[in-house]
């Protein structure tokens, strides 16, 4: 492993350069924070009521297995 | 502090600091290697704050098998990969018929593209393909073995190896039509 500054380091450091010195940074940084608060939040909303969602849906199922069941008997 | 000790204060205690420490550092990196894949400033730009994301969510998953710098780049270079993949910019991007095809007779030397220009070495690597350019990144500018780049990439290590050497061809190709009356 070599850690000499060759010519792809130096280009990844041009690069590197403009993102920060543009003020890119800083608006992708705002996103990445946007982004995971919106996720967690989702995440919360989720957690608190698939359980109910999954309950009702359950319910929901086994009425209408119950009536299949109960057509083709009939 | 090193990145494995800010990755252990992190979750211990899931100080944004830490996280935000984490981005201060490779944040710059991941762009660089988003524009060179990309081609495109607003799509390196949602593609950084994209792979960040996904850091940040799996960070509790990293074991610590490799680098924390390797783990972000093998995510950087699949997630350009994929969105490419799926865009179809890149239909064979790394196809085992390509891993298949004739060998490339002659190897290229590492100088032949160290000794470019860095706006020389810019514009060879804008016209290589997006897998070629990913494997050379790799190896020259990240400094992964090429275990580590069959690792991140999920490929073998002779496939990677192939790559590797089909890519400098290439590149020395593009580099001689190009700059042919400025190469002695």
């Amino acid at each position: 492993m070599s850690s000499n500054i060759n010519n792809f380091k130096q280009l990844q450091q041009e690069n590197e350069l403009l993102f920060h010195s543009s003020g890119k940074s800083h608006l992708v940084e705002k996103g990445i924070y946007q982004k995971i608060s919106m996720l967690q939040f989702f995440g919360t909303i989720a957690e608190l009521y698939l359980p109910v969602f999954a309950e009702t849906i359950l319910e929901m199922t086994k009425g209408n297995d119950q009536d299949y069941h109960y057509s083709n008997t009939k | 502090m090193k990145d494995s000790e800010v990755i252990q204060v992190y979750l211990e205690t899931k100080s944004p600091i830490c996280f935000r420490l984490l981005y201060q550092r490779y944040a710059g990196k991941v762009y660089s290697k988003c524009i060179s894949l990309l081609k495109d400033e607003a799509l390196a730009e949602d593609a950084t704050q994209e792979i960040f994301t996904k850091i940040y969510m799996n960070v509790s998953k990293f074991a610590e098998r490799s680098m924390f710098s390797t783990w972000v780049y093998s995510i950087t270079y699949n997630y350009c990969i994929d969105y490419l993949r799926k865009k179809n910019k890149q239909k064979d991007l790394f196809s085992e018929d390509i891993e298949k095809a004739p060998d490339v007779e002659d190897e290229v030397h590492d100088e032949v593209l160290l000794e470019l220009e860095v706006y020389q070495l810019k514009q060879v690597l804008e016209l290589l393909p997006a897998d070629d350019k990913a494997v050379l990144l790799m190896k020259y500018q990240d400094d992964l073995s090429i275990k580590e780049i069959a690792d991140a990439l999920d490929k073998t290590e002779s496939a990677i190896k192939m790559r590797i050497k089909r890519a400098k061809a290439k590149a020395q190709a593009i580099r001689e039509e190009m700059f042919e009356e400025e190469v002695i």
